[in-house]
């Protein structure tokens, strides 16, 4: 009986230390996607990444087979002079702002903190997009983090 | 007999509060009301917008011209663009909404700056899920390109290299306000970032009425 007992104990806490290593540390939040006639061919999918785990992770990458193509981007304010060299001029005086948007490597997600992926930031990008994404449905993709955790998702498909 | 010098003296005080009422509480409430504070840029010196011509991407030609009466609101954007343009387009797709009867007298136009890719086809589909009211224009470098200078709208192309998609484009991402007699009157801006609130739109929603109403 008493040996029963202690593989019984033993075995809820080897699964409990498991659960707390590879379960819970990297929680996401509310993960959307845009519909795709919102943008044709391509697709964004924004999310709040919370590291509740004690050591510092950064998503590298994601997937998605509904799409040709999953990077990071991240939208950024431009000035013109960051355009030098590709002819423009005066841009932030006379017509305003200009933004654009670039691949990134990695997006920290830091221990006790959070990615923020939304509208104007960081997002994922998928190039390619094969099959419509209608509001209200869901998509599934998987997240690939630097620590080799790879986390899949549902999101919703919705237009804000 | 007495009383009528205190009747008196009561006038004078009386006059002042009147006075001082509508000096610093009216006339500050009326002018607060009265004067636009459009949220966008004022043009200084608003210039009459030459006149031009594109094709639609419904079929037919767009004369701005031919606008006249309506105010017309310019947006210089792609459709294979999935972030900030979806978001500038969703958040005046609100604001029309939330213009009601008024939105009668408004045209948005949306001018691809992707010659190269965006077809006809592409652009009805992309501005249908946004307002079927929208008009999309396409053309060339050679029909664009003079329509971007006028309003100095910078557009730069990543190298194909950087990206699975091939190309992003860096563009300014103003909505140009012209008036019913054709002058750009107003630069709105639109912050992406973040979900779009009901702030932004009712910023755009004031902004544009302005113009409709002929106050800036």
């Amino acid at each position: 009986m008493k040996r029963w007992l202690v593989f019984a104990l033993v075995a809820v806490a080897v699964s409990a230390c498991s659960a707390a290593a590879s379960g819970e540390e990297l929680v996401v939040k509310e993960p959307w996607v845009r519909p795709s006639p919102m943008a044709a061919g391509n697709g964004a999918g924004y999310m709040v990444i919370q590291n509740k785990g004690a050591t510092d992770d950064a998503l590298i990458g994601a997937e998605a087979d509904f799409a040709e193509a999953v990077e990071i981007h991240e939208t950024f304010t431009a000035q013109p002079e960051d355009m030098a060299g590709t002819g423009g001029e005066g841009g932030e005086s006379m017509g305003g702002e200009m933004m654009g948007m670039r691949p990134v490597q990695s997006v920290p997600v830091p221990a006790g903190g959070e990615a923020v992926l939304q509208p104007g930031g960081y997002h994922i990008m998928f190039i390619g997009v094969t099959q419509t994404l209608e509001p209200g449905s869901k998509v599934t993709l998987t997240l690939v983090f630097e620590s080799g955790k790879r986390l899949q998702i549902e999101a919703e498909v919705r237009a804000q | 007999m007495e009383q009528e010098p205190t009747l008196r003296s009561m006038k004078v005080p009386l006059i002042l509060v009147v006075f001082a009422a509508v000096a610093f509480v009216v006339v500050p409430a009326i002018l607060m009301v009265a004067v636009p504070h459009p949220h966008g840029t004022l043009y200084d010196d608003p210039p009459l917008v030459e006149d031009f011509e594109l094709p639609m991407a419904e079929g037919g030609t767009f004369r701005l011209s031919d606008y006249r009466g309506k105010v017309v609101v310019l947006y210089f954007g792609y459709t294979a663009c999935p972030d900030v343009c979806p978001s500038t387009l969703f958040t005046l797709k609100r604001a029309v909404e939330g213009l009601g009867e008024d939105a009668q007298d408004l045209q948005v136009v949306f001018v691809t700056i992707d010659w190269d890719h965006d077809t006809p086809e592409k652009i009805v589909d992309y501005l249908s899920y946004f307002n079927e009211d929208f008009i999309g224009l396409y053309g060339s470098e050679e029909t664009i390109q003079p329509l971007l200078d006028e309003f100095n709208v910078q557009v730069y192309r990543s190298s194909e290299d950087e990206t699975a998609a091939g190309y992003t484009i860096t563009h300014t991402t103003s909505l140009f306000v012209i008036d019913r007699e054709g002058y750009l009157k107003l630069r709105m801006h639109h912050d992406p970032t973040g979900s779009v609130s009901n702030t932004r739109v009712e910023n755009m929603i004031q902004d544009i009425r302005y113009v409709l109403k002929g106050r800036i």
